[in-house]
């Protein structure tokens, strides 16, 4: 076969492979590329060039000897070529950190072997003669057909049993240690020497499928397992946040219902006192009196009641207790805070984790601008429409701000080492092609909002 | 003349506000009338059909046996009268004020427990209405009008400093004096609607030139008025010394 031959039969491959890759990158980060089209152009740009690059720089291994090296050298670097490429393709089109292009190019490149190897089992034990055109024949129905069949059939067996979800783990945590990172980064070291072996001692001349298969199940199976086992601890981990939510909210209940019994006693004095007040026609003592009361009754109680029902309104568990933790901590330091829910909200379509950073991001900011000030207030407001929900959060104004800098990391009215708070909540909501924030000062109130649309 | 409409379901409420409001507007002198006084909903959506003018509401927030509340009475009527000023009257302390004054851009609310605070801020309203729309006739303000989903917000444009895209797509940054705004927009659209108050000084950056101090041109950088910088490409830089200098 001829350079230019091979060289457009490796381009077809290599484009398969591609369109496999990214689809396992949509399945593995749970989204498509963002929307800009810029990124998606350079994305495609991308992938075309190393199409090119992949077919050609193999058509060179293969004439030029470099995949009977010893030790399986010459593919080990070439997988390591194509992760690069891999690595490259997603940090253009997700803009993800180093870290993470590189476990996720990993992860798809074990994927895409489940596809390869079943490919394998239907040309098992056959080394075609490529010069001879009958071989020939028969090698490019098996490249060009069964192979991209049986990558889409693994793909889809990927996608839909849930297994995408268990690798896409994997993926997103962030806390995983740089070993367990490079560990898995050596995997295609491991898969070529486990596919070398066999073929040395036993001196076949071909790949030993079973052993290949063996090796990936076993791997698989490790993935699974330690990925059941994460899903499992942040099952629980849930669990017990909501568990220690709810504590909370029954104490808060607790008190609330002790400060009634306490008003219910003061609320018979005072109706004793009425009673005697009526009775001399005082009419002016008796206003007075039903005045004072209400009035005590919403210092007392009302204004945790108030509260409370407002809350209630909140049906997504993590922001409840997020907000719950806020408002008592408020309380605590003696910060006037009002919460207004007008009507139920359900769910916000941002990831919970993020939405829950970008509300702490801002409450506390809030706290910090008014905390230990005289009549210093913060307003929460949740509102929910029929395309979108507003977050509103507000504060008493103190100082005048720098919008120039207001989301430059480190800037805070407060002195050093603060204010990485809005830098940070602007890069989380880079990631959101659908929620909008807006920073203002009115009416000598600081004013965050955050608007997402529902979709 | 402004009109004034009561929807009130409580007749006894609507009556003594009406008398009130009526008491008011003759002390006073205002250039307001009551046009409407009633306790259904429909009845003073009906009547907005028929006259297409700037508006007074007072409205109750709880409308027993009506087929909407005050929340979406406002929501309505402000389809109809955009630039009308309500005001909510309440039995109780805890209305969602914020939400109800964010939404429908409530004036005020008042409640109606109380009598003679009702009263006092009857008065107050049509006190603050009035010297509102005394000052908006002097008022010469250009507006940058934002629609944001479901809110519209309206920025003086001689407070704007610029206009920037940032990396997703179609979004806009408006940096304002006092605001900062995330829209749906096109810099080029931009461009061509605000004219030549505005420079396009960078692909991703439409600055006001009222707004520029000074120019750095060693860090190919715009400074702002307000002490912000903006870069600028070197394609411009002739323009904006010309722009800066006249």
């Amino acid at each position: 076969m001829e350079f230019w031959q091979i060289v457009s039969a490796n381009i077809c491959g290599q484009t398969v492979s591609v369109g496999f890759v990214l689809w396992m990158c949509s399945i593995l980060l749970g989204r498509l590329p963002d929307g800009s089209s810029g990124r998606r152009k350079k994305g495609i740009f991308l992938a075309l060039f190393l199409v090119l690059v992949w077919s050609v720089t193999a058509a060179g291994c293969y004439l030029g000897g470099v995949w009977s090296w010893k030790y399986n050298l010459g593919r080990i670097l070439w997988e390591y070529f194509v992760l690069a490429g891999y690595i490259l393709l997603l940090r253009v089109l997700y803009r993800l950190s180093f870290r993470s292009c590189l476990l996720s190019a990993v992860i798809i490149a074990m994927l895409s072997a489940y596809g390869e190897l079943l490919a394998e089992v239907f040309c098992y034990g056959r080394v075609f003669d490529l010069n001879i055109p009958a071989e020939r024949l028969q090698y490019l129905f098996w490249f060009l057909l069964i192979s991209p069949i049986c990558l889409l059939f693994s793909g889809l067996v990927i996608s839909k049993s849930g297994a995408g979800k268990i690798y896409s783990q994997w993926v997103q945590r962030e806390e995983m240690g740089n070993r367990l990172v490079i560990l898995i980064g050596l995997y295609p070291v491991f898969n070529q020497i486990i596919q070398w072996l066999p073929v040395n001692r036993v001196e076949l001349d071909k790949e030993n499928l079973l052993i290949s298969l063996a090796f990936l199940l076993v791997l698989h199976l490790i993935f699974v397992y330690v990925g059941r086992d994460w899903q499992q601890k942040q099952y629980i981990a849930a669990q017990e946040a909501s568990l220690r939510q709810q504590t909370v909210y029954i104490e808060k209940m607790e008190q609330i219902q002790s400060e009634l019994r306490r008003f219910r006693h003061d609320f018979r004095n005072m109706m004793a006192g009425m009673f005697l007040q009526a009775e001399e026609g005082g009419l002016t003592a008796v206003q007075s009196y039903i005045q004072e009361m209400t009035d005590d009754f919403d210092r007392q109680v009302g204004d945790q009641v108030q509260l409370m029902n407002q809350l209630a309104n909140v049906h997504m568990v993590e922001a409840k207790g997020l907000l719950l933790e806020k408002l008592i901590g408020m309380q605590q330091k003696r910060i006037r805070v009002s919460l207004e829910v007008l009507r139920p909200v359900y769910q916000v379509p941002m990831r919970s984790t993020d939405l829950l950073r970008c509300l702490g991001i801002l409450i506390d900011n809030a706290i910090e601008a008014v905390q230990g000030r005289e009549e210093g207030e913060v307003c929460l407001m949740i509102s929910s429409q029929e395309d979108c929900i507003t977050f509103r959060i507000k504060n008493t104004l103190y100082e005048a701000i720098d919008f120039g800098k207001l989301e430059t990391a480190g800037y805070s009215t407060k002195g050093k080492d603060r204010g990485v708070g809005l830098s940070s909540y602007r890069k989380i909501l880079e990631n959101y092609d659908f929620v909008f924030p807006f920073t203002a000062v009115q009416e000598g109130y600081f004013v965050q909002e955050l608007k997402i649309q529902q979709r | 003349m402004l009109p004034i409409y009561i929807c009130e379901d409580e007749r006894t409420v609507r009556e003594a506000e009406q008398a009130w409001l009526e008491k008011q507007i003759m002390i006073e002198g205002y250039d307001m009338e009551i046009a409407l006084c009633t306790g259904s909903p429909e009845e003073l959506l009906e009547a907005l059909e028929q006259e297409q003018k700037r508006g007074i509401y007072f409205l109750d927030v709880e409308l027993k046996g009506a087929s909407m509340d005050g929340f979406k009475l406002g929501q309505e009527i402000r389809k109809r009268d955009t630039r009308g000023f309500l005001v909510y009257v309440t039995a109780f302390r805890e209305l969602a004020f914020e939400t109800f004054r964010y939404h429908l851009e409530a004036l005020d609310y008042l409640c109606k427990q109380d009598r003679d605070q009702m009263y006092t801020g009857l008065s107050r309203c049509l006190k603050v209405i009035g010297e509102r729309i005394s000052r908006e006739q002097g008022e010469q303000q250009e507006y940058f009008t934002i629609r944001t989903l479901d809110v519209v917000r309206h920025v003086p444009v001689n407070e704007i400093l610029y206009f920037a895209t940032s990396g997703r797509t179609h979004r806009i940054e408006l940096h304002g004096l006092q605001d900062r705004v995330d829209f749906i927009g096109s810099i080029q659209e931009l461009e061509k609607k605000l004219g030549r108050r505005f420079i396009r000084a960078h692909r991703a950056f439409l600055v006001q030139t009222d707004q520029i101090a000074g120019v750095d041109l060693k860090n190919r950088e715009l400074v702002l008025k307000n002490g912000e910088h903006c870069p600028f490409s070197r394609t411009m830089r002739q323009k904006l010394l010309d722009a800066v200098t006249v």
